[in-house]
């Protein structure tokens, strides 16, 4: 893609050095008398497409760094092949998710801290009232159960939902993984460890997830319908869910927005959320292990497609 | 507040009559004419040095009838010098006799000319009925006489013990001021109603109507119902049995500044009634000296309720919703709202369906504090799960970064 760049900018600057010798072609004729006028008149109609051709250069470029279809387009162009990570399916599980979760901690973190301004900015300013933004609370409440029992029927009923569910459960490969992360960091190790579909961090990312949504829609639960409880369950509750939101919001502000949004690698961010897609050299170098399989997977299916050609070739010879 | 009548006895009232009929025959023997020859309007009149009398002013006055020496007490021997003093109590027995005991005559000992006398308030020659509505001692005029005098900067220098400007004139914003001045409503108290007027006594005498312990009998004069209720509770039987730090009526709801419970401004709007509640309720002093729990404000703040409170939802319960307002009784007293006898009611005003195992649970808990059971174990949980999570993602996020940037190098 740099190289996309670099070509584009010495084209411009071709362009550009061609107008500039126009205008000053342009500007002896001008001064020529005998030039006729409609050599002029063609010559400004010459510069004003060739300026209008640059400016769309531009805002194309713009545009397409914005827009998230542009930058589909893009990638699509890309002759590199892509890898489907995860299918529609699991993307729109993400998407309601991230909705909810977002619509939850806006109307939850006020009630933690109710004395900041923040807090009553969002709630009396923002909602109109604490009437409000309960009944909205409850709404993000219910988009975060259905996600619940959206993915425990994926995961049962999905065949990729239930490939990847076994690939999720954590194996004692994964502490060893992360032990040497550890001395890769440390600099003991010269590349950190190979990994597989599923890395330590994202089974990690994904049971955190597990547990938070157990202790938050059961503890909701319970604050919700409190005539269903006694005193002391609806206490503990509440401190559960206010401590146990407290912890999501810091663990999605600082350990998931570091990795969809503020790494380097992905700033400002990853859109594999909205596509699902992977090209060759991210899986080469986040999923080695899974990109070897693949590969092996088609190489030996390529080989066997060979042998079996060459067996009806023979066959029929 | 209707204007009730001064308690009079018949036969000073009596007195008072005849003494006026007396002096007004007395009198009538032709003393205003030769008064009038110097003070009157008269060509010769105006000649002399003397100050000029407007008749048309006395004409319509309450002593249009009275003759000039019924008031001013003239001594013809010293050509009337000191002519000054006037001599309102010769009829006005029991207004003179208040005013001399009132702390406007200890005054005259700092400054003289600044402590007002019968005329300051009451006019001169222009004295009007007290039920005259152009009167300057009228129900409703009176306030601008004591305002004009008590918020004066340069008088509340003189005088010390005098309260700050503002204070007094926060009254002309209070539910009683507007309701008085703006709204016109003649029931409404000015501040005579309740200071007393002639006899008014500062608030640390024991006779003074807003001494701490008759202030309830005070509001009670227009508030008679709440008066009663608060006298029975927990609050006025201790303000009665001399409990100084109990709170009466102002201690709550302010006193010049008064607005009505349903005013945001006002200290006993539902919002504000915990920060009202905890000036005692929260202060070492109070709760030190008679035992109290400490943390009552703290865990409500810390409770559903509280938060709500906090921002500013007015529907949320505050410490009045479960004890009482005026009613309030310790929570062993079967009158107690908190009582286990009416705990369900109480809850129920909210909360109907809340069951009956619900509202008997424990209120007033702390995560912060080991009796609370459950909710304390959670807390230090997360305390713990929090901090050494949040310490793991950052140690190992700098890590990786030192690592990118060592690569890169």
């Amino acid at each position: 893609m740099a190289d996309d760049r670099k070509l584009s900018e010495e084209k411009r600057a071709n362009l550009i050095s061609e107008l500039t010798e126009e205008i000053l072609d342009t500007a002896a004729s001008i001064a020529e008398p005998e030039e006729d006028n409609e050599n002029l008149a063609n010559m400004i109609q010459d510069i004003r497409e060739r300026l209008s051709f640059e400016v769309n250069v531009l805002l194309n470029e713009a545009v397409t760094k914005l827009s998230p279809r542009k930058a589909l387009e893009r990638i699509a162009e890309v002759p590199k092949r892509t890898f489907q990570r995860f299918g529609i399916n699991f993307r729109a599980q993400h998407t309601l998710m991230f909705v909810s979760v977002i619509i939850l901690i806006i109307t939850g973190m006020p009630l933690k801290f109710p004395q900041l301004g923040i807090s009553k900015f969002i709630i009396v300013d923002l909602m109109g009232g604490l009437e409000n933004s309960t009944l909205v609370h409850r709404v993000g409440a219910v988009g975060l159960i259905i996600v619940g029992v959206w993915h425990l029927g994926y995961i049962a009923f999905s065949r990729v939902g239930r490939r990847d569910f076994f690939l999720m459960i954590p194996r004692p490969r994964d502490i060893r993984d992360f032990f040497r992360t550890l001395l890769f960091f440390f600099g003991r190790r010269a590349s950190g460890p190979k990994f597989g579909r599923f890395s330590f961090i994202e089974k990690f990312d994904y049971w955190a997830v597990y547990w938070g949504m157990v202790i938050m829609i059961g503890s909701g639960i319970i604050m919700w319908f409190k005539e269903w409880f006694p005193k002391y369950l609806y206490d503990i509750g509440r401190e559960a869910h206010s401590d146990e939101g407290l912890l999501a919001t810091l663990a999605i502000v600082i350990w998931h927005f570091y990795n969809v949004h503020l790494n380097p690698d992905v700033f400002p961010m990853s859109w594999v959320w909205w596509h699902g897609k992977l090209n060759e050299d991210e899986m080469k170098h986040h999923h080695p292990l899974e990109y070897a399989e693949i590969v092996e997977a088609e190489s030996r299916e390529i080989i066997e497609e060979k042998d079996r050609v060459a067996d009806t070739g023979s066959g029929d010879a | 507040m209707a204007r009730r009548p001064t308690k009079m006895v018949w036969g000073k009232m009596v007195l008072r009559v005849l003494l006026t009929v007396i002096c007004a025959t007395v009198s009538a023997w032709g003393a205003r004419d030769d008064c009038l020859r110097c003070h009157g309007e008269s060509q010769e009149a105006r000649a002399s040095e003397a100050p000029q009398v407007n008749l048309d002013i006395l004409q319509v006055s309450i002593h249009a009838q009275l003759e000039c020496n019924d008031c001013h007490s003239v001594n013809s021997e010293l050509r009337h010098a000191g002519a000054g003093d006037v001599l309102c109590g010769r009829c006005h027995m029991d207004a003179a006799e208040g005013y001399a005991e009132s702390p406007h005559i200890e005054g005259r000992e700092v400054s003289a000319e600044d402590i007002p006398t019968c005329v300051t308030c009451h006019g001169g020659h222009d004295v009007l009925a007290v039920n005259d509505p152009d009167a300057s001692t009228n129900h409703r005029n009176s306030v601008t006489i004591c305002i004009r005098c008590h918020e004066d900067q340069r008088i509340k220098e003189k005088f010390e013990i005098l309260p700050e400007p503002g204070m007094i004139k926060a009254y002309e914003n209070s539910v009683h001021g507007r309701a008085l001045l703006i709204d016109g409503n003649l029931d409404a108290p000015a501040c005579v109603d309740c200071h007393g007027s002639h006899s008014f006594k500062p608030s640390d005498d024991p006779e003074s109507p807003i001494y701490k312990t008759r202030i309830s009998n005070t509001c009670g004069s227009c508030h008679a119902a709440i008066t009663g209720q608060y006298n029975e509770s927990l609050h006025g039987t201790a303000l009665a049995a001399g409990v100084q730090e109990s709170p009466t009526c102002t201690n709550c709801h302010g006193e010049h500044d008064i607005q009505a419970h349903g005013d945001p401004k006002s200290k006993v709007y539902s919002s504000n009634v915990p920060k009202t509640c905890s000036d005692c309720h929260a202060s070492e002093l109070v709760v030190g000296k008679f035992g109290l729990k400490a943390d009552r404000i703290a865990t409500f703040n810390e409770s559903f309720h509280g938060v709500g409170i906090e921002l500013g939802a007015s529907k949320f319960a505050n410490c009045a919703s479960c004890h009482g307002v005026h009613n309030i009784y310790p929570q062993s007293d079967r009158r107690s709202l908190i009582n286990a006898v009416n705990i369900e009611t109480t809850c129920g005003k909210c909360h109907e369906d809340l069951p009956e195992d619900f509202v008997r649970g424990a209120v007033h808990t702390s995560a912060k504090d080991k009796s609370s059971g459950g909710k304390f174990y959670v807390r230090q949980f997360y305390i713990w799960f929090i901090t050494i999570l949040i310490l793991g993602f950052v140690i190992y996020r700098v890590l990786e970064y030192k690592r990118r940037v060592k690569r890169v190098q």
